[in-house]
């Protein structure tokens, strides 16, 4: 929520939907309390789903899909963020996509070689691409566009040389000799 | 003239030393969400420019085949970084 937050100025409601109706709950009250955001708790996936700009799923990753979402539910000219993989998506519902893009193309192939992503559309560009702008990403408003990334080891790297200047720059942590 | 250890390591050279962050030190260096999300875009344009070393992630599975800790070293020469991300799960 901070990162969308950051990325999309104009979000106005959060819709959370978790079979476990407390933690959609808590995701709702921190979109209000800490964006100041509209945020309600819906009961359905379909509910959180139908209608959304944005949609992101972040539920469990058993090897065969549970495919929760189906083909209709995602609007036009919507974004969808896969962080579990393809898990919550009928395959009818991917074949809807225009564009199906990821972080690292050799690691999704490795997942798919073991039996994950097994309907997704054609991988159109990875982030790379998208961020140097050798990929063109969406090119109309209304396509269906997934972001399915993975996670890889540049992230965490990344991000970890920006902490480590931040941590000397502040004299943090402990040193230890090897 | 440079001595050495045993094992061929020199003596007087002074030890390399690492500087741990533990979780409170890491909340307490503040890092913004829009400071990592231009790391994390820093990272994939290096990527985009093949500046990156990303070799596929390596596991072991200490609880059983269900279990796994995955290895994923990484190399992002723009930035000269370079690490070990180790998961588990």
């Amino acid at each position: 929520m901070d990162a969308l937050r950051c990325v999309l100025g104009s979000l106005e409601e959060v819709r959370a939907y978790d079979p476990d109706p407390a933690r959609a709950e808590a995701l709702a009250s921190g979109a209000m309390a800490r964006h100041g955001l509209r945020a309600v708790v819906v009961e359905t996936p379909g509910a959180a789903v139908r209608g959304s700009d944005v949609i992101v799923t972040a539920g469990p990753i058993p090897h065969k899909p549970h495919a929760t979402i189906r083909a209709g539910w995602m609007a036009a000219g919507a974004f969808a963020s896969a962080v579990d993989f393809d898990s919550y998506w009928h395959s009818d519902a991917l074949a809807e996509l225009d564009l199906f893009t990821t972080d690292d193309v050799p690691q999704l192939e490795h997942f798919r070689s073991l039996g994950y992503f097994q309907a997704i559309p054609p991988i159109a560009a990875d982030l790379g691409g998208l961020v140097t702008g050798a990929k063109p990403g969406r090119t109309s408003e209304g396509q269906r566009t997934m972001g399915c990334n993975l996670g890889v080891a540049i992230d965490d790297v990344a991000v970890g040389a920006a902490l480590l200047r931040e941590a000397e720059r502040q004299g943090l942590g402990t040193t230890l000799e090897l | 003239m440079t001595e050495h250890r045993a094992d061929g390591a020199p003596t007087n050279v002074p030890p390399a030393m690492i500087r741990y962050l533990s979780r409170a030190d890491v909340e307490r260096a503040g890092l913004s969400m829009d400071q990592v999300i231009d790391a994390v875009e820093a990272g994939f344009r290096s990527k985009g420019h093949d500046a990156v070393e990303l070799p596929a992630k390596t596991a072991v599975h200490p609880g059983g085949p269900d279990s796994f800790i995955h290895a994923m070293p990484a190399d992002i020469r723009d930035l000269r970084s370079t690490g070990l991300k180790w998961i588990s799960g």
